[in-house]
């Protein structure tokens, strides 16, 4: 059985903008396993990256954390990562927790070569020669399946492509071996023929090392193929969390089961596709109760006036919804 | 089968880069394609980024001119048009482009934007105000849109002015070049089922160009696979869908996640190493070989014809003959 690496609590994330507080993650909660894909699927601007920020408070300003809890097992020992100093928070980073940003391009610095920079992170953490940092980063891009790296690590990030970034930044995220590894959007911007070999070489990490991987995408299509736990994010919540074969067979929320439902899928006939109404919500002044009501077929006066609790309807399958009861596991 | 509206011949569109002073290279973004749009139907273009899909688009269209080639509109060569004729084909035939925050003038009301067009071509819209607010219901926008300036709207509601503004031209053919690859997922179910109805409705012939194989198969009745400035298979969505022949059009096709977890995990995959050739420095023979898991000798030395191989249904790989 897995072991639990990671659990977020009541996590909430503000922004004070001149516009007004908005409040991008309004208490949000959910556990990592190792060895686990878990993917935290939703929409622009529904807190997904917020959330994967906020868990090395990797939140620039405006922004705040404003509450919730971060645990994140060390050997045996739990850490409150919102609560850890700076300085022990910068050892985790990078090392024991790593990211995978959406855009290669700005995540690598224009003035080092791809070598230099998956070196330094080996040296940031370890007390390593610069040649031995070197030879390790070396053999890192080769595990990312680039193609001559002795010769690719000299390179500076504009000499490769989009594709061959993105492993560079994976080789980079991997290097120190994390125990966590955040994916935000890791394929948003590359072709799917290169989608595919990074989905491969994710897949293969998880089953060599047990590396647990938060995957962060609004793609349906890949959050099918490689995560094995789903949390459904909207507008700063997560609404629903299951198992990937439960969402997709037996969503519950109407969000969940809407943005399914307007997903083309290419291997059925499709004859109309079923957007869901209304936009989505503005959070700087969200609705009263559950944030879907106003764009849900099924909204009952509850649901205008109390925000439904988190209920688990079968095992390991959690749901914020009214219409499942709402009222929280009593 | 009805006629074609559009055919095309062997076109090319190549771009001068410069090496050194007067050292030049070509990148060959449309290198010789060929291939038929019938009337009333959508035909779908699939392929990566930079394979030369947009590019196709607007030559097709003759926003940028053609290095070599012939297009035919109902069977007249558009490059020999003169300019009376140009004029009336540029009304007939229109575009709808992927980014709609870049593609409507921020400093007109919604109001001047969709009128231009018919202003210009002289043509007779009645009370153009009517006109336009018939036209915006029809794209789902309503009439106190009317002189609101393009910043007011999100990127969905742009993109259905921008829908609007070519219909309001009463187009016999457009071009769709990823009008929802910049919206979120619910958005742009909403913004492909208008586009399926509203070709219904006015019996628009259309190419819809994107790079998600499942947009592409919603929408279109044909789909032609572009790799590198080539098109490399041509077949009905669903037969493409059910039976890829084509190694690459294999590739793309099993590399795409489908939105189903038992589905998606049992697909067998064929994935292809390393990345698509430079389309300045193209291999000698077929552009797909070095990635290519069943090339062939021949494969290294001559380019492959597209060819007819089934009815309909056209591969340009030696597999084939």
């Amino acid at each position: 059985m897995s072991e639990l690496l990671l659990k977020v609590e009541d996590l909430r994330v503000y922004f004070y903008t001149y516009a007004g507080v908005v409040k991008a993650v309004e208490g949000v909660s959910f556990d990592v396993y190792t060895g686990e894909v878990f993917g935290l699927v939703g929409e622009t601007g529904c807190g997904k990256t917020v959330t994967s920020r906020a868990i090395t408070r990797l939140i620039p300003d405006p922004g705040r954390i404003e509450g919730g809890r971060a645990l994140f097992r060390i050997n045996s020992e739990w850490v409150d990562l919102l609560q850890l100093p700076d300085d022990e928070l910068r050892k985790i980073r990078g090392s024991l927790i790593s990211y995978i940003f959406q855009d290669p391009s700005s995540a690598l610095d224009p003035l080092y070569t791809a070598g230099y920079q998956v070196a330094e992170t080996i040296t940031a953490h370890n007390r390593v020669s610069w040649h031995k940092a070197w030879l390790k980063a070396i053999e890192a891009l080769r595990s990312v399946l680039i193609p001559d790296p002795e010769a690719r690590a000299k390179n500076y990030p504009h000499e490769l492509s989009g594709g061959m970034k993105q492993r560079v930044v994976i080789g980079t995220s991997i290097v120190n071996e994390p125990k966590l590894l955040i994916a935000d959007e890791p394929t948003t911007n590359v072709d799917v023929t290169i989608q595919a070999q990074i989905i491969d070489l994710l897949h293969e990490l998880k089953k060599r090392r047990r590396t647990a991987i938060m995957l962060i995408t609004h793609n349906m299509g890949l959050v099918a193929e490689m995560a094995d736990r789903v949390g459904v994010m909207y507008a700063g919540r997560i609404v629903e969390i299951a198992d990937v074969y439960t969402i997709f067979e037996e969503p519950l929320h109407p969000y969940t089961q809407g943005l399914l439902r307007c997903v083309p899928d290419p291997t059925r006939e499709i004859k109309e596709l079923y957007p869901i109404p209304g936009t989505v919500p503005d959070l700087i002044n969200p609705p009263k109760g559950c944030r879907f009501w106003p764009r849900c077929s099924k909204a009952m006066d509850i649901c205008k006036k109390e925000v439904p609790k988190r209920v688990e309807i079968s095992k390991g399958h959690y749901v914020e919804c009214w219409l499942y009861g709402g009222g929280g596991n009593e | 089968m009805s006629k074609p509206l559009i055919s095309v011949r062997n076109l090319k569109k190549y771009f001068p880069v410069r090496r050194f002073l007067f050292a030049k290279d070509y990148v060959k973004a449309v290198d010789g394609v060929t291939f038929d749009i019938y009337e009333g139907e959508m035909f779908g273009v699939v392929g990566e980024s930079g394979c030369g899909k947009t590019t196709l688009g607007r030559t097709i269209l003759l926003l940028i001119p053609p290095t070599e080639g012939e297009i035919y509109f109902r069977g007249e060569n558009i490059l020999e048009y003169d300019k009376e004729r140009l004029i009336e084909f540029r009304r007939k035939a229109q575009i709808v482009f992927q980014d709609p925050y870049s593609s409507l003038d921020p400093r007109q009301t919604i109001f001047d934007i969709i009128i231009e067009g018919p202003r210009y071509h002289g043509m007779d819209v009645g009370d153009p105000e009517e006109f336009v607010v018939s036209l915006l219901r029809k794209v789902g926008l309503e009439e106190y849109h009317l002189y609101r300036y393009p910043h007011e709207f999100s990127g969905g509601q742009k993109q259905r002015i921008a829908i609007a503004r070519a219909l309001a031209m009463n187009p016999e053919f457009i071009v769709f070049d990823e009008p929802t690859s910049a919206l979120d997922v619910s958005v742009q179910a909403s913004i492909l089922n208008m586009i399926k109805h509203l070709q219904r409705e006015y019996n628009l012939t259309g190419m819809f160009i994107s790079h998600d194989l499942a947009v592409v198969k919603f929408m279109s009745q044909r789909i032609g696979v572009m790799y590198v400035g080539k098109m490399v298979e041509i077949g009905g969505s669903e037969e493409l869908f059910e039976e890829q022949l084509h190694p690459y059009t294999k590739a793309l096709f099993s590399a795409i996640p489908i939105p189903n977890p038992r589905v998606t995990r049992a697909k067998k995959k064929l994935i292809v190493k390393g990345e698509p050739p430079s389309p300045i420095h193209l291999p000698k023979g077929c552009r797909f070989y070095p990635r290519c898991p069943y090339a062939m000798p021949i494969c290294r030395t001559k380019e492959p014809d597209l060819i007819e191989v089934e009815k309909d249904r056209y591969v340009a790989c030696w597999l084939y003959g």
